[in-house]
């Protein structure tokens, strides 16, 4: 690391107001509702059979229709095992 | 809760620092960059799947909303530091003010480059794709940023 570098690191930044922080817990009580629907038996019973991993799939392979329901499960490079493999990037839609 | 809603959360107090520092140094105006800090989570909140890279795809988000902030925005003197919390006469206030007014001479794409590699510790190919620019490019407008720093603030010194 270089001397200015050095200089504009030790230096403290101003951070967000706790305004912000309040406005972002907000936004996200108001959006539980919607990703808190549980995941169907389908899709669990889909990623057991394929090999994803249940915690991966409830984070971001699954689309969701408006009212918080599965719609459609996406195998991604995330999701590799070596039985997952051969469904990476394929679309599961629900049955 | 959920716990996607956790992920966001915990994902929100880990870069809120470099989120908002970025967002100001796009719009130049605190109010404004925490607008684009929340339009960017917003943003991620409403997604139906969580983009793989969370980090890059924040900071793409607060780019995009404080460039549309800053287009609003005549003023380009950013408030980077906390000099409230310094005392006025301190070596560390005299410090922090005369890098905030070199960082103001800095072209915009110089500042970015700058302040997302030093303050955020992104990698100059996290910042290409954050802006959109050729990695090679970011490097360069980064190198340059660090060359002009140094003058202004050599020229600065007591």
């Amino acid at each position: 690391m270089n001397d200015v570098e050095k200089e504009l690191k030790i230096i403290t930044r101003r951070g967000p107001s706790a305004g912000l922080d309040a406005r972002v817990e907000r936004s996200l009580q108001n959006a539980s509702p919607f990703f808190s629907r549980p995941v169907p038996a389908w899709a669990c019973a889909l990623s057991a059979a394929i090999g994803i991993a249940s915690g991966a799939l409830l984070f971001h392979q699954l689309s969701r229709d408006n009212f918080g329901g599965v719609k459609t499960i996406l195998v991604t490079s995330n999701d590799v095992t070596p039985s997952s493999f051969p469904f990476i990037g394929r679309s599961f839609v629900h049955p | 809760m959920s716990r996607r809603a956790d992920i966001i959360r915990k994902f929100y107090e880990q870069h809120r620092q470099g989120l908002f520092s970025y967002a100001l140094t796009v719009t130049g105006d605190r109010s404004r960059a925490e607008d684009a800090v929340h339009a960017a989570i917003e943003k991620i909140i409403v997604r139906p799947i969580l983009p793989l890279n969370l980090k890059l795809y924040a900071f793409r988000c607060v780019r995009n909303a404080a460039v549309s902030a800053w287009r609003k925005n005549e003023s380009r003197r950013v408030d980077y530091f906390e000099l409230e919390s310094l005392p006025a006469d301190s070596p560390d206030c005299w410090r922090a003010e005369r890098v905030e007014t070199a960082l103001a001479k800095l072209g915009d794409d110089e500042r970015e480059a700058v302040t997302l590699k030093i303050f955020d510790d992104l990698t100059f190919r996290e910042i290409a794709a954050i802006r959109g620019a050729n990695q090679n490019t970011v490097a360069s407008h980064y190198r340059r940023g660090i060359e002009k720093l140094r003058e202004l603030l050599a020229e600065d010194k007591p």
